[in-house]
């Protein structure tokens, strides 16, 4: 009976021991199938769904771990910012197009003509670029005059005038053209101490050169064609600076702002010699040579030349090799600066010469005129008189130009109607 | 001992049963207090608060592949813009070096080839041209003895690139007949009737129009006229630095490069002598055109004011070339050569000059041009005799003019 009692005792222990793991297996089962509880029967549904959706990912797929959510997060709030970033970014960018083009009303051709090689269009849809861009800046060649001009300067164009003492008394009358019509971007390059002092007494912005001995001795004592052949070496470096620039001799007059009434579509603009729509923009002359018979007429371009008294050149490239150009052949022989200047501008490529191919524009003939035009033309014709207001007049065509210029500022100032007619058409 | 064994039976099953319910119960107990398993310790959470819903995840998801496109959308904007800006910017991208240094840009990109224009005639030219050069000749029935002695000069000199654009039928049959490429032009009505003319410069108006279709294709033209004789290659005598290389009507170097003329007025006194721009005209019977836009720009003015307002080709053609921008006009801008006078001659220089000067008869030209005189077809002839056939006496008949 003992050993009986013994063995029974051993077997409930070990039977015990059983039944309560398999207690505990059948909960884990339950926790498993079931694992938002007994009651809720929708959730179970949802449980069969995510089972069958990913069966191996039978507890992290049912429950996103908080880990997870906040890189999801964090991912999120990053992507927004960059969004936020790339927004801005983009009105930026969109704004700097803008003003690039905005700085110039042909800057859309320039990017077209200047990128990729391009198909050429139909007929009558084809244009070939025309205004040059224009160079950087550069200021580390003169930072003296780079600061003179960004106090000067109107939308980076000034109006450079080159003086010495010899014209004192014509340049006098500039200036005073000059303050009536309110030009504020207006410079003198004095070539001497007197013309600096002028300058001071009469509130004029000047630029006093640094000293070169080459360019002082003609400055001093040069006679009018030595002393206007030196704005080429001058004016090189205003173009460097990147500022557009119109040259103006003193035996000019300014009715009105000439920045107004300018293109800017070519390198060089310039007033004419010219009398007329002919001589001007240039025509067909036919010249006779009665000895070749059937083809004794031969057929020719002809022009009057560009003045190089009065021209606005803009700051490409074109225009500064054709200021070297001319002061190379200036400082070789001794050639009149404006003969040279239109050498260079018009003649085509032959051999054993380049060509510049800077483009040209002619100034209207009536706005930028000449003392020809003036004295015998426009004063003799009613209309004219009445009509044509000019932007500037330039006494070229006579010798006696302080006395002419005097005239010009009567005649259409002061509207003294009579103030012209003292004048012969030539001089005496 | 029956009855002992009946008590000790159903104790035991009691027992089970107990001890499986007490399992069950550990086993919730379990589930409530570790949610996310056995294994991971970390989590002390409580369920719902640990547990973002799949609704909320999704929509998570949902947006950052919204916000991933914009962003993408916006990635390439800004890359274009970057592009649109940095050209629009590219024209500020030179400085200008010190005195001496600077050259402007003189020879204009090419444009693109664009086969569409004219499949037939790219063809055709793949085949003729060399370099993807060509000398085009626009001819019709009239000036067929003319035409002759060109070809003739053509083969004997070795051009190989040489194309006739016959203007009628007869002049397609004879270049079949002659072993010389041509094109015959699809119909055109406008040019058919004006092709068969016998008036010279109505035919030579043509050219403009005939000649855009060459550019388009990136082919560099050279236009000849009928009354030029072929002593040299010109393909190996140009510069093909400009947009357009011409001969020149000029007689010497004044004349034919450009000079400064004087005018005399007078009236005007101390002031009276004026300097003007003067030279002779482009020949536009015989240039070259590089395939670029200015040169077809080119092509389209001249063709656009000889159909409005007429007037003669060469004239036209010379006023687009030289002209600046003025008051209602907009310049061309197309680079200009002058071909060397002595080796692209006109025949005023030939007969006026050449012929009765015993150092310049030595030289020896790449082509003879004409133009200056009416008894055509006999003075190329003659122009054979001399420089092929070595006949020192074959120019002295002729009179300078005629």
């Amino acid at each position: 009976m003992a050993g009986r009692r013994d063995r029974s005792q051993q077997l409930r222990g070990s039977r015990i021991a059983i039944a309560i793991l398999i207690g505990i297996f059948i909960g884990c089962v339950c926790a498993v199938l079931f694992p938002y509880g007994f009651f809720n029967s929708s959730s179970s549904l949802k449980a069969s769904e995510h089972l069958s959706k990913s069966s191996n990912q039978v507890g992290s797929s049912a429950c996103e771990s908080p880990e997870r959510v906040k890189m999801l997060k964090s991912d999120f709030v990053t992507l927004s910012e960059k969004n936020a970033e790339l927004k801005k970014q983009v009105r930026e960018l969109t704004e700097k197009l803008r003003l690039a083009e905005q700085g110039s009303d042909n800057a859309r051709k320039q990017v077209l003509a200047l990128g990729t090689q391009i198909k050429a269009g139909p007929f009558g849809t084809v244009k070939s670029l025309r205004t040059n861009p224009t160079i950087l800046p550069d200021e580390s060649i003169n930072p003296r005059l780079a600061k003179i001009l960004e106090e000067i300067a109107v939308d980076k164009e000034v109006i450079v005038a080159l003086a010495n003492a010899n014209v004192k008394a014509m340049l006098e009358v500039q200036i005073a053209s000059i303050k009536r019509v309110g030009i504020t971007n207006y410079l003198v390059v004095a070539l001497d101490d007197y013309i600096e002092n002028l300058c001071k007494e009469n509130d004029v912005a000047y630029y006093k050169r640094d000293p070169d001995k080459d360019v002082d001795t003609v400055g001093k004592t040069g006679g009018n064609h030595a002393v206007s052949g030196l704005k080429f070496r001058v004016l090189r470096e205003f173009l460097q600076l990147g500022y557009g620039v119109l040259l103006s001799d003193v035996d000019i007059v300014f009715l009105q702002n000439p920045f107004s009434h300018l293109y800017r579509d070519s390198d060089v603009e310039s007033m004419s010699d010219g009398h007329d729509n002919h001589t001007a923009y240039g025509f067909n002359d036919v010249f006779d040579e009665p000895a070749m018979g059937w083809a004794r007429y031969a057929h020719t371009m002809r022009i009057w030349v560009f003045n190089s008294g009065f021209f606005y050149l803009r700051p490409t490239i074109p225009s500064i090799e054709l200021l070297d150009r001319v002061a190379d052949r200036l400082s070789k022989a001794k050639v009149w600066d404006q003969a040279v200047f239109n050498e260079e501008l018009f003649y085509p490529s032959h051999p054993e010469y380049t060509a510049l191919h800077a483009s040209k524009r002619v100034m209207d003939m009536y706005e930028f005129m000449n003392s020809k035009v003036l004295f015998k033309t426009v004063r003799k014709n009613h209309e004219l008189k009445k009509k044509v207001k000019p932007v500037i007049v330039h006494v070229n065509y006579h010798p006696d130009k302080l006395n002419r210029m005097q005239a010009v500022v009567e005649f259409y100032v002061n509207g003294k109607q009579d103030a012209l007619d003292s004048f012969p058409d030539g001089s005496e | 001992m029956a009855v002992r064994k009946e008590k000790v039976q159903p104790f035991r099953e009691c027992g089970i049963a107990i001890a499986v319910l007490v399992g069950i119960f550990i086993g919730c107990v379990c589930t409530i207090l570790i949610p996310n398993d056995f294994v991971n310790f970390r989590s002390s959470k409580v369920a719902s608060a640990s547990c973002e819903s799949p609704e909320r995840v999704k929509m998570f998801k949902a947006e950052f592949a919204i916000i991933s496109e914009k962003n993408g959308e916006l990635r390439k904007q800004v890359s274009d813009l970057t592009e649109k800006v940095r050209l629009a910017e590219q024209k500020e991208v030179i400085k200008a070096g010190p005195f001496g240094t600077v050259t402007g840009l003189q020879t204009n990109p090419t444009v693109a080839p664009d086969e569409s224009a004219n499949p037939r005639l790219a063809k055709l030219l793949e085949k003729v041209a060399v370099n993807k050069e060509i000398i085009v000749v626009l001819a019709n029935n009239n000036v067929k003895p003319m035409l002759e002695v060109q070809i003739a000069s053509v083969k004997r000199v070795g051009i190989q690139n040489y194309l006739v654009v016959p203007l009628d039928d007869s002049l397609e049959s004879f270049c079949k007949s002659n072993e010389v490429a041509y094109y015959k032009r699809d119909p055109d009505n406008a040019i058919d009737v004006v092709g068969k003319s016998r008036r010279s410069s109505d035919v030579s108006g043509l050219k403009f129009r005939v000649l855009r279709e060459f550019l388009q294709l990136g082919y560099g033209v050279l236009l000849s006229d009928v009354d030029i004789v072929f002593l040299q290659n010109p393909f190996g005598h140009l510069y093909r630095d400009s947009d357009v290389e011409s001969m020149s009507d000029g007689h010497d170097n004044n004349t034919a490069y450009g000079f400064n003329d004087v005018f005399d007025d007078p009236t005007m006194t101390r002031s009276r002598t004026v300097y003007t721009n003067r030279i002779w005209v482009f020949n536009s019977g015989f240039f070259y055109l590089r395939p670029t836009l200015p040169s077809i720009e080119l092509l389209d003015r001249v063709t656009d004011t000889l159909s409005k307002s007429g007037g003669w080709d060469q004239a036209v053609f010379n006023q687009h070339l030289f002209y600046p921008s003025h008051p209602g006009y907009t310049g061309l801008y197309a680079s200009k050569r002058v071909m060397d006078v002595y080796e692209f001659m006109n025949s005023r220089v030939l007969f006026k000059t050449v012929r009765k000067d015993e150092e310049m008869k030595k030289l020896k030209p790449v082509i003879i041009h004409m133009n200056y005189h009416s008894d055509k077809l006999e003075r190329m002839q003659a122009a054979v005799e001399f420089y092929v056939n070595g006949k020192q006496d074959a120019l002295d008949r002729f009179r300078d003019g005629s």
